[in-house]
């Protein structure tokens, strides 16, 4: 068997950033097994009859207001631990949070093997008003939701909010497998927040999935549960199309602006590549999961994508940073090569100026067939956040045993890199250098 | 005069071969894949910009009938003048086709022309691309008039001081030591 390892390196020197690429090429392992579980939570920890629990670490946060109008931070480690061989893919959500808090996990999603660490950010503006918060972090998955309680106490005088926030819908849809069969039940689901932040309950969610013509072959319209969530069942036709079916999830509520999420799936055989972004990470430079930089420290971006349709040959693999102020700070575009059935997986290093923002980084990862400049599409796309600030050493980590995987017995290829620098007018110099070893 | 059995039987069999394609022609057809072709706008909302301005991208994604397209997914590429990516982001189309995107001018741009490209796709279309262009154009900002008139009054002073003491010779001078050359 040819073990590939591709390893590509890409340096831009630019002001005030500095960004360096990793990828690699891992196999693809994603399997799903439908598990029934009980929905109590004791403490900071649930109890389960089978599937999975969720634990939130530490029990109790206590949060200062900071001084000159700057946001506090939380941290808590979340883990949840899969139990009867379990191997679901878990969404986290947060409920409870304070006024104008935001929040967000890292990472968002993943499957327990049998663990999967992800750290919760809680951010704390000077507007929040001072109290005891009980925050209730549920993970869900297809047939399983399960809870941990956590509680957060913000201290010291709020101050009035400076500016308006303005708070938008945001939806999640996935499906609870990327490829199916001709008379399978296709289970969706979703979760609808507010920004980064709380999840929503009774907002209205309508369905409606597309056969590979273009036909509607199912919709509905829901409302979501106590915990943000909407989920929705339905069974392929014995005789359905074979190729890439899309979901569309649009979310509205009073007050906010409709929201819209797409995800794909294939039945069959697809004529066309079918890619999902599967798992998608933040860490430091020694792999442990990190939502909280500081200035001048790198920050790896891992991101993993599954290919269900035919091969992706010479496909794009994007990663944006944004800024606080949501400026663009840098784009790097990798090329990559997924063949049916296989995923790949790349991780990005940016460096962080020193003269950094300090303030709440987005994160955006997109998979593309061909650079759009060229009439290429993108396939699927994904945002993670993560904070720079001057004080980030409050940071509780968590362990990591499930998140990144460099190596694999994959013959997925991964060819050429490219990088660019949006900053700054000052020279830049790009080089890139790849290894390849066959055992 | 009676007709041959097998007449008959081959008359019966084209019947049946014509029925079978006028009644399957139709699923043929409607099982196409790209059932009609998108078309796709795009344009910003101003075509000159400053460095950190938001730049609006607005567009609608049409179909032949130049109907909107709801929910047709929207790809978007925004290059500096290098032709390197400065930004990407994927839309939907809203209820009437429009689809909207923004993101800020670079702090430090390239001078020169921005351009923002974009791709249309729904399942049933065929894809659509078009492409705008837009300005983006370093300046001084506001804050740093009052920077660069204090530097202009500290360079004027010293200047005058090193006069003063000789180190640098005024226009005056320097016209004096010219003058003998001439003559």
């Amino acid at each position: 068997m040819t073990l590939l390892l591709l390893s590509i390196s890409l340096v831009a020197v630019i002001s005030p950033m500095y960004v360096e690429g990793d990828t690699g090429v891992a196999d693809h392992t994603t399997k799903t097994k439908k598990t029934e579980t009980s929905t109590t939570a004791s403490g900071s920890v649930t109890e389960l009859t089978s599937g999975f629990i969720l634990k939130a670490d530490p029990p109790v946060h206590t949060v200062q207001h900071l001084k000159n109008g700057r946001t506090a931070s939380a941290t808590y480690s979340v883990r949840v631990t899969a139990s009867s061989g379990f191997r679901g893919k878990v969404e986290l959500s947060v409920d409870g949070l304070p006024e104008d808090a935001d929040a967000f996990f890292n990472p968002e999603e993943g499957v327990p093997k049998p663990v999967l660490a992800s750290i919760l950010k809680v951010l704390i503006p000077p507007s929040t008003p001072a109290g005891i918060y009980t925050l209730k972090i549920t993970g869900s998955s297809d047939h399983t939701s399960n809870y941990a309680t956590t509680t957060l106490i913000v201290e010291g005088e709020a101050t009035t909010r400076t500016t308006q926030k303005q708070d938008e819908l945001r939806v999640s849809i996935s499906t609870d497998k990327e490829k199916y069969d001709r008379g399978d039940e296709v289970r969706i689901s979703g979760l609808v927040k507010l920004n980064l932040g709380a999840s929503v309950a009774g907002a209205t969610v309508s369905l409606s999935v597309l056969d590979p013509a273009g036909e509607e072959v199912h919709a509905a319209v829901m409302n979501t549960d106590q915990a943000g969530r909407y989920a929705e069942n339905f069974t392929l036709p014995s005789i359905a199309v074979e190729g890439t079916y899309t979901v569309y999830a649009t979310a509205s509520m009073t007050g906010y602006k409709d929201a819209y999420a797409t995800v794909t799936f294939t039945v069959g055989v697809s004529r066309l590549p079918s890619v999902r972004i599967v798992n998608a990470t933040i860490t430091m430079l020694d792999g442990t999961p990190s939502s909280e930089f500081k200035p001048g420290e790198t920050v790896v971006v891992w991101t993993a994508a599954n290919n269900t349709g035919v091969d992706l040959k010479s496909g794009n693999m994007w990663i944006e940073v944004l800024d606080p102020d949501d400026a663009p700070i840098t784009v790097v575009v990798i090329v990559v090569t997924i063949h049916t059935g296989e995923q790949a997986q790349i991780g990005v290093h940016v460096i962080l100026g020193s003269n950094a923002k300090l303030g709440t980084y987005t994160v955006r990862i997109l998979v593309s067939d061909a650079p759009i400049m060229s009439g290429g599409k993108f396939l699927d796309s994904k945002e993670m956040a993560f904070v720079v600030s001057s004080d980030a050493s409050q940071t509780a980590t968590a362990t990591t045993q499930t998140t990144t995987e460099i190596a694999s017995t994959s013959t997925t290829e991964s060819t050429s890199t490219s990088t660019t620098e949006t900053a700054s007018t000052t020279t830049s110099e790009t080089t890139s250098t790849s290894t390849a070893e066959t055992a | 005069m009676a007709r041959p059995f097998g007449d008959d039987r081959m008359r019966r069999s084209r019947l049946l071969l014509l029925f079978l394609v006028m009644t399957l022609i139709p699923f043929a057809v409607g099982r196409s894949d790209a059932a009609g072709q998108l078309h796709v706008t795009v344009s910003t909302d101003k075509q000159s910009y400053g460095p950190g301005e938001l730049v609006a991208v607005n567009g609608q994604v049409l179909d032949d009938s130049l109907n909107g397209v709801p929910f047709a997914s929207v790809s978007i590429q925004a290059n500096d003048p290098s032709g390197n990516p400065v930004h990407v982001a994927q839309v939907l189309s809203s209820t009437d086709g429009s689809y909207k995107d923004q993101f800020r001018a670079p702090p430090n741009p390239t001078n020169g022309g921005y351009a923002v490209y974009v791709t249309a796709s729904k399942p049933g279309y065929a894809d659509a691309s078009s492409q705008a262009a837009c300005v983006i154009t370093p300046e001084f900002s506001t804050s740093q008039v009052p920077f660069l008139m204090l530097l202009a009054a500290i360079l004027t002073v010293l200047l005058a001081k090193k006069r003063e003491q000789g180190s640098v010779p005024s226009r005056n001078s320097r016209r004096q030591e010219k003058e003998p050359s001439r003559t």
